[in-house]
């Protein structure tokens, strides 16, 4: 046991400390936050008037200009609804000049009337669209003058304008499309991670298998002590790696209702359990699959060619998983329960149906099931496999060797 | 202590690798362990160590079967370091895989660095240094918890003249410290510097074992060589070929037998004889009778 946490202890750190694994790891948490977050602080800056009060005081938030021949009136009524914004300017309107002032100002406005005017913007995409400001101030200046006509006077009708009604979101049962969306991430996630980290199982073991380290360490440890460490331990570094990301996802999704939906409702954390078991047992059946895998090969270029079997079974429970059409066929439920495709497949399924929890667990106790029966075959093929050098075996050779193993 | 390989037979498939093979390792007494390529000595030397299991056999160390308590200490024939990964921190590792604790570990490390004069490593990754220095870091990470058993594969392929004697005389000195030490070698003249005791395996078998010096002694040639005052060489000529070597000939005798008659007629014909003996085999020779002439390319 002590051997084993050795192994499985330098197997970890070897992966964490890995210029990869950081660069991975820190650079998908960043972009994970700014996918999620960047639309929240685009929308919190478009709260202009807030800013405005909070921050200004004596100085404009924007730098508008007239141009010559506008109603001065309503410019000036424009002027006293939206205070933060200067237009105090007059510009020619001659609008061929005007790409070259929009340099000096955000916006130019040419007023026919209360009702009728243009509003020239930059075509620069860093500047976000101001209009909608004057549209509203103007929309107001109009209803203020028709209620005026209609008798009302006029701090009456800026009370009846002034009225603006915002109430709370709440959202209650199935937040389907949360779910969907989720769901699809979660089953992208799992299916890169067990790929990965299971390629990198094997890769490890072909490395030291080519470097002849191996020799070394089967003097110094058993092959289950050898395999299950490196397994486990690659495994734990990839746990901690989606763990940043889900917790980068999940900090991201709490900050804010995005886009008003509110995703985090979307998953229970009967999901959150589902997504970690399914991750651990998804992982140990593929990665024990590649280990016994790399054990019989000494060159990462054979490596790939016999490594492919696995990967084959593996992205055909991601094709079935992906086309689904939108509803749960027969082989969706099928390969719900198939240890190959379980992990990726019934998060799929469960973004299109109510999937029953007994049927999950079900799903869950035959993926477990099976990675006992991988981890025993991985053992033999590790310790058959270990002392193999030169061409790499051909799958009827595999075979034969684990016959041979079983007979002793 | 004494290992013994008691009637090993192991095969893989339908191959038969070894065949009863049976020998001892004396403390002390270094065994050179002998074959071509594909005999089963690398299988043998796996089954004393317990990574591969016997068919048949038993391997004892001072007449116990069980090896795990027993520190053992393997070079393999190709050299096993991570390549980017700190010596230091990797012997550690492996000291601490061997039954040793953090910090006795790290001191054993130090000191075994530090006798092999290559302790200016300590940070550095074995891609980065030579042949050489690997060797020794490798022969020191074989060595970390002073094994009762050492076991070497080709320790010296590979090495120039300099690091080959360095290493020799590493190797000599621990296993005259009474140590055990199983040498596998292609280089004859290494197994014959340092090797009290050998076994030729042919075909998975023991082809010949015993005291190198007894086997040599004990093994009839057709050689001899002979020192004479005086130009006899026509003489000696007539009864084989002859070569000049020192201040006498070695003659290749046509018959084993005419080397009386070949003493009587120089005798009367008045030489001055200052030797006269038969020349003990080399091992090489020995390692070609036993496994074939064929093996004159291993």
């Amino acid at each position: 046991m002590k051997k084993f946490g050795l192994i499985f202890s330098r197997e970890f750190k070897e992966t964490v400390r890995s210029k990869p694994f950081i660069l991975i790891s820190v650079i998908m948490a960043v972009i994970v936050l700014l996918l999620f977050l960047l639309p929240v602080m685009t929308a919190q800056s478009s709260d202009i008037s807030s800013e405005y009060i909070a921050t200004e005081n004596d100085s404009y938030l924007y730098n508008c200009a007239i141009a010559e021949g506008s109603s001065e009136e309503t410019a000036q009524l424009l002027g006293e609804a939206l205070p933060y914004i200067n237009l105090s300017a007059r510009v020619t309107s001659d609008t061929s000049d005007y790409a070259s002032l929009l340099k000096k100002y955000d916006a130019i406005l040419v007023i026919r009337s209360e009702s009728d005017y243009d509003c020239y913007e930059s075509l620069d995409i860093s500047q976000q669209s101001i209009k909608y400001l004057f549209d509203d101030a103007l929309t107001s200046i109009c209803r203020t003058r028709q209620l005026t006509e209609l008798g009302v006077s006029a701090t009456d009708a800026q009370s009846v304008l002034s009225v603006f009604v915002s109430g709370s979101s709440h959202f209650v049962g199935e937040n389907a499309a949360g779910r969907y969306l989720l769901n699809y991430a979660v089953m992208i996630l799992l299916f890169l991670s067990i790929a990965l980290y299971g390629q990198m199982v094997a890769t490890r073991i072909v490395s030291e298998k080519g470097s002849r380290t191996m020799e070394i360490l089967i003097t110094c440890a058993n092959a289950q002590e050898l395999l299950y460490g490196k397994v486990l331990g690659v495994g734990t570094a990839g746990l901690l790696q989606i763990t940043c990301f889900s917790c980068a996802s999940l900090l991201a999704l709490s900050s804010a209702s995005f886009a008003g939906i509110p995703y985090l409702t979307a998953f229970a954390p009967t999901d959150i359990v589902y997504l970690c078991l399914y991750f651990i047992l998804g992982f140990l059946f593929m990665a024990f699959l590649y280990g016994g895998i790399g054990a019989m090969t000494e060159r990462q270029e054979d490596l790939s060619g016999i490594a492919n079997l696995p990967v084959y079974f593996f992205t055909a429970g991601y094709l079935i998983a992906s086309f689904t059409g939108g509803e749960a066929t027969p082989l969706l439920r099928f390969a719900s329960f198939f240890p190959f495709w379980s992990p990726v497949v019934m998060f799929s399924r469960m973004a299109v149906e109510d999937v029953p929890a007994i049927q999950v667990i079900i799903s869950i106790v035959i993926l477990a099931l099976s990675c006992i029966l991988s981890a025993k075959l991985a053992s033999k093929l590790y310790r058959r496999g270990m002392f193999i050098y030169g061409k790499a075996p051909v799958l009827s050779e595999i075979l034969k060797s684990l016959r041979s193993e079983n007979k002793k | 202590m004494i290992l013994s390989v008691r009637d090993i037979c192991k095969s893989f498939g339908a191959k038969r690798v070894l065949d009863s093979v049976s020998f001892e390792a004396l403390a002390g007494k270094p065994l050179g362990l002998l074959g071509r390529n594909g005999a089963g000595k690398t299988t043998a030397m796996r089954i004393i160590m317990g990574m591969l299991s016997a068919d048949s056999g038993e391997v004892l160390f001072d007449g116990r079967s069980t090896p795990c308590d027993i520190p053992l200490g393997y070079l393999p024939e190709e050299r096993g370091l991570y390549r980017k990964s700190k010596i230091g921190e990797q012997l550690v590792y492996f000291a601490r895989l061997r039954g040793m604790d953090f910090a006795a570990a790290k001191l054993a490390v130090r000191r075994k660095l530090e006798s092999f004069d290559v302790l200016q490593y300590i940070d550095s990754t074995p891609e980065t240094l030579s042949k050489g220095t690997q060797q020794r870091i490798q022969l020191a990470l074989a060595m970390i918890n002073d094994p009762e058993i050492l076991i070497l594969d080709e320790p010296f392929s590979g090495l120039d003249p300099v690091n080959s004697m360095q290493l020799k005389s590493i190797i000599r000195d621990y296993a005259a410290s009474g140590k055990t030490v199983i040498f596998s070698s292609h280089q004859m003249s290494s197994v014959e510097d340092f090797c009290t005791d050998i076994v030729i395996i042919n075909n998975g078998s023991v082809a010949l074992s015993g005291e190198l010096s007894e086997i040599r002694s004990g093994m009839q040639t057709d050689r001899i060589f002979i020192e004479t005052e005086g130009d006899f060489s026509g003489i000696i000529e007539k009864y084989g070929s002859a070569s000049a070597s020192g201040r006498g000939y070695t003659v290749e005798l046509a018959d084993k037998n005419l080397s009386g008659a070949m003493l009587s007629e120089l005798i009367s014909l008045g030489a001055v004889i200052t030797k006269f003996e038969t020349v003990k085999p080399t091992l090489e020779e020995i390692f070609i009778s036993c496994v074939g002439e064929e093996a004159v390319s291993v």
